[in-house]
């Protein structure tokens, strides 16, 4: 596994697993950032809802999270009106965070293909 | 461009600190008040919902923490936190942060400026080419243990049969005085041999030097400026290269302006004139006339020159014995012309003062590591509640960075004041030397960067050793309920080491220090053998072209001296020629007719020309027969005055009144009546014995320069104005210099040893105080450590004595050991002194008595203080932290 998330190119070193667990959780939000206008509370419903609610992740985290993209240029974000008249801060993704996503996309299917395929796989097939 | 847009969005941070905080508070509320709202429709109450949503959030300061951390403002902020705490911790403890920013000062201040002016002094190096192998050539008389200047005939052999000089150059003094353009002046000149300036290598800011041919009768009339004086009397005219001057009435073309770092022999020489060589002395062997500079050749060293040189002096004794018996050589380095006697004094002084810094060193370090102690339990404490190590020793490092600020700031501070200060204290014997006009001339900057480096260390280290708190010891450190204060054997051992240094170097400055004091004490109950208070001088030389012999110089002194006399507050006016404490020296050698001097050597004494009322105004006392008056004029029997000492001298067990003794007058020796004798003068100040000394009478015997005596009622500086009228009123062109009151030149003549023994009196204190500083602090310490334990003794029936002599019995020791050892050391390194001694033994009893003494009562006042409180312990509230 560690070895796939390095192709990744998200991650610097393989001994560090905080890292790996910052990549990933960035990688989420982008994924759910991508969607559309968000605000953080609204991402983690977006997360949630790609995974199909397979996926528990912590409140807290999100937001350190949400600030290491901001800071990275990533995602920007704007205050707006949300649907019951509150302001919420709305996070969008930037061109650069748009393009880093694809890459990383491009990237992730045949992987995550090969991946998907391994569990299923028969002696015979090989 | 990912950099540029971190780094825009840190500085966005940084400059919306307050937007960003509140921003965060506000999306974070909206996030769990969403949250709420959500588990409201899922069904809960309000209430419950919301105690939910921060539930299944998290620790909300937390992920705020975090999210500055990805901003990258925490940094700054935890460094703005430590700064906070560095500043709140010296304003709890501002008297220890004091004492350690002071200590630190003195010891970087007083080194550089000390430094920087030995190096300015004695290091710098001089404006000649090679002037390493540049010597200045005496001869010296080996009975009277006198260096004297060389004679023509002399010079002579050494240039033409020595083997270890490229080269000699020969000199002497002129004054002269400046009659046109402008008012008339005074000036110091000097003659150099034609190839002085190209011995030594000194280029010329304009202009030329002397030319080979103008060492030549007829075509030495050129003239070479000093800067000062180009400065200050042509106003730094660069056109005044070939310009006609009127020295003493003759004319002479300017050819040169030297630099302003030139000056020889000293720094108030105002010109240079060319010296022919004098080929009417050249076979004259009594006369020392030449002040000699020579260039060592390539490889040979100054020492194998002045056996050579040795040789040369023993052939010519053998040879002459006439005059040459018991003249040796002596080379000395160019150097020391201008330096002379205050080259040890400010080697003393940089010893004194490196001393000081080392102990100011230790003194911090003892402070710093006694406060560690009391720190330790805090950072144990700290470290358990999850600190990281980082931040620790950050923060530490910043409490010693804050003291090491404060403490180099005020050390700059203190040495730029020293190098203004301290030259002005050796200004009498620094008068010789060209040197810089601003501090920043005098500071040496390589010097002060590394005292900045060595304080900023010694607090940074220091400050930082409690950050390296041994983790193992954690739960040992935690467990111990003792006043927040942890034994650490590692520094305790560092501090009594430091007490031991301390202490010897302590020692070693207060014996310095006494041992100059007992100097000075000695040279004040001394008399000067005249009264130096209420009396003005001023001297003055009158050219030989306008004053050509006696009737003309008398005439000049007796109108002079009678307007002075009639001024109001004049109560006497005198003349002399060389006048006592300036440094002016004139000898004759003296037979007495019929008496052949076993020695071969004549007796040679120093040479007055004193007008009749000089005794009077000098309140020299009258031991017998009379003092000159006006019966002493051209024609009249020649008579002289001898001092008391010179009358022992000749005649033992005779009335000196009415003797004869023979004195050369203008080169032929003279039949002279003794008519009176006098007081001794100690004629080159308070440490000097008072020379032979005969005064003949100035309407009698011709002399070109005179300084002139003013006893008066009134403050002796106010007249200066009125004595040079009364000068001016006789001769419009004649002028008067260094018009001074005789206690300044009195002070002067004592300055370097009243200027060593106040600085190193300064400086001993220092270390005295710094010493017990330190001992004090050691028993504080210890008798906090031990509080719980003295106690349980006292509660037990221990006696007060038992309880001091275990608390104070080691520190003691230690002191002990540590004045054992600056015994030792004052007795081998005091002998550094001996040069400004006077009267005292480098290793005199009473002066280290005496030390020791002040020394032990300081440390035991010192111990005294904490050792009573550990005998004050309540066992009650020792024992309540059980």
């Amino acid at each position: 596994m560690i070895i796939f998330l390095v192709h990744l190119g998200e991650i610097a070193s393989v001994d560090k697993p905080l890292d790996l667990l910052q990549s990933r959780l960035d990688r989420l939000m982008r994924t759910a950032v991508s969607l559309g206008s968000l605000s953080a509370y609204g991402t983690l419903f977006g997360i949630q809802q790609i995974s199909k609610n397979r996926l528990e992740i912590q409140q807290g985290p999100v937001y350190p999270a949400l600030y290491r993209l901001d800071h990275r240029g990533r995602i920007t974000s704007e205050w707006d009106e949300s649907e019951n008249n509150r302001t919420a801060k709305y996070y969008r993704l930037t061109a650069a965070g748009m393009r880093r996503l694809q890459t990383e996309v491009e990237k992730w299917n045949p992987i995550a293909d090969v991946i998907a395929g391994i569990p299923g796989t028969t002696p015979e097939e090989v | 461009m990912t950099l540029w847009s971190r780094l825009r969005s840190w500085v966005q941070a940084m400059l919306r600190r307050s937007r960003m905080e509140s921003e965060m508070d506000a999306e974070l509320r909206f996030h769990i008040e969403e949250f709420a709202e959500d588990l409201v429709r899922g069904g809960l109450s309000r209430q419950e919902a919301m105690r939910r949503a921060r539930m299944e959030f998290g620790g909300i300061e937390r992920a705020k923490e975090e999210c500055r951390n990805e901003r990258r403002v925490s940094l700054v902020d935890s460094l703005m936190q430590d700064m906070r705490f560095s500043v709140r911790q010296i304003r709890r403890n501002s008297g220890f942060t004091l004492a350690v920013a002071i200590t630190l000062a003195l010891g970087m201040g007083a080194n550089t400026a000390v430094f920087s002016v030995l190096h300015t002094v004695l290091l710098r190096p001089l404006p000649y080419r090679d002037p390493n192998r540049l010597v200045t050539v005496w001869q010296e008389n080996v009975q009277r243990q006198q260096l004297d200047k060389a004679t023509v005939a002399d010079f002579n052999d050494w240039k033409t049969r020595n083997r270890v000089f490229d080269d000699l150059a020969f000199s002497w003094d002129a004054a002269y005085t400046l009659t046109g353009p402008g008012d008339s002046q005074s000036v110091m000149g000097y003659q150099f041999s034609a190839n002085f300036f190209s011995l030594l290598g000194a280029r010329p800011l304009l202009g030329r030097t002397f030319l080979p041919e103008e060492g030549t009768q007829g075509r030495d009339h050129v003239v070479v400026l000093s800067y000062q004086f180009w400065r200050n009397r042509f106003a730094s005219d660069e056109d005044v290269i070939g310009r006609t001057i009127q020295l003493d009435g003759d004319h002479y073309i300017v050819i040169g302006v030297m630099p302003s770092d030139f000056g020889h022999p000293s720094a108030g020489t105002d010109i240079w004139t060319p010296l022919p060589f004098p080929v009417e002395l050249l076979e004259n062997r009594r006369l020392h006339v030449f002040q000699v500079i020579a260039k060592l050749r390539s490889g040979v060293r100054l020492a194998q020159a002045q056996q050579e040189l040795e040789s040369l002096a023993q052939e010519n004794a053998r040879r002459y014995p006439q005059t040459n018996q018991h003249w040796g050589i002596q080379l000395k380095p160019i150097r020391d012309t201008y330096t002379g006697n205050v080259r040890p004094a400010l080697w003393v002084l940089q010893a004194a003062v490196l001393f000081m810094l080392i102990i100011a060193c230790a003194n911090v370090g003892n402070m710093l590591l006694a406060r560690a102690g009391t720190q330790e339990r805090e950072v144990a404490v700290r470290l358990a509640l999850g600190a990281s190590r980082g931040r620790l020793f950050r923060q530490f490092l910043i409490q010693g960075l804050t003291l090491a600020v404060m403490g180099t700031g005020a050390g700059v501070l203190l040495a730029w004041w020293g190098v203004q200060v301290l030259p002005l204290m050796f200004k009498a014997q620094l008068a010789n030397l060209p040197l810089p006009a601003r501090a920043s001339g005098w500071m040496n900057w390589p010097v002060l960067l590394l005292t900045v480096a060595i304080t900023a260390m010694t607090s940074l280290i220091f400050g930082a050793i409690p950050a390296f708190h041994n983790p193992s010891r954690s739960s040992e450190t935690l467990n111990i309920s003792s006043r927040a204060t942890i034994e650490r054997k590692s520094a305790l051992r560092i501090r009594r080491v430091l007490i031991v240094g301390q202490m010897a170097l302590s020692l070693l400055l207060l014996v310095g220090s006494g041992l100059l004091i007992r100097t000075f004490l000695r040279l004040q109950a001394r008399s000067l053998g005249f009264e130096t208070d209420h009396l003005l001088t001023c001297v003055f030389s009158l050219p030989p072209n306008r004053y050509p012999n006696v009737s003309k110089t008398g005439s000049f002194l007796e109108q002079v001296l009678a307007r002075i006399r009639v001024l109001p507050g004049v109560e006497s006016a005198g003349g002399i020629n060389t006048l006592p404490l300036s440094g002016m020296d004139a000898r004759r050698p003296i037979t007495v007719p019929g008496v052949l001097d076993d020695s071969g050597q004549q007796n040679v004494a120093q040479f007055r020309v004193v007008t009749p009322d000089y005794f009077r105004a000098m309140r020299i006392p009258l031991r017998e027969g009379r003092f000159f008056d006006e019966r002493e004029r051209v024609g009249s029997p020649p008579v002289a005055i001898v001092n008391q000492k010179l009358a022992g001298l000749l005649w033992p067990h005779l009335n000196p009144i009415g003797q004869h003794i023979l004195v050369p007058d203008a080169a032929i020796p003279l039949l002279t009546e003794i008519i009176g004798v006098v007081g001794d003068v100690r004629h080159a100040g308070l440490a000097s014995e008072p020379p032979i000394e005969i005064y003949r009478p100035a309407y009698q015997t011709y002399w070109p320069f005179f300084g002139l005596v003013i006893r008066t009622s009134l403050d002796p500086e106010r007249l200066a104005g009125a004595i040079r009228q009364a000068v001016q009123s006789v001769d419009k062109d004649q002028p008067i210099s260094s018009l001074r009151s005789m206690d300044a030149l009195a002070t002067d003549s004592i300055a370097l040893r009243r200027s060593s023994m106040l600085l190193l009196m300064l400086l001993a204190g220092v270390a005295v105080l710094l010493a017990s500083l330190g001992i004090y602090s050691l028993i504080s310490y210890t008798v906090i450590l031990r509080t719980h334990e003295i106690g349980v003794r006292i509660a037990l029936g221990a006696r007060h004595r038992d309880i001091l002599k275990s608390v104070v019995g080691q520190t003691a020791f230690l002191a002990l050991i540590g004045m054992a050892i600056g015994l030792i050391a004052a007795l081998n390194l005091t002998q550094f002194l001996s040069s400004l001694l006077f009267g005292v033994t480098a290793t005199d009893l009473k002066t280290l008595l005496l030390a020791m003494t002040v020394m032990m009562a300081v440390t035991a006042g010192a111990a005294y203080m904490p050792a009573r409180r550990a005998t004050r312990v309540d066992p009650m509230i020792a024992l309540r932290y059980e």
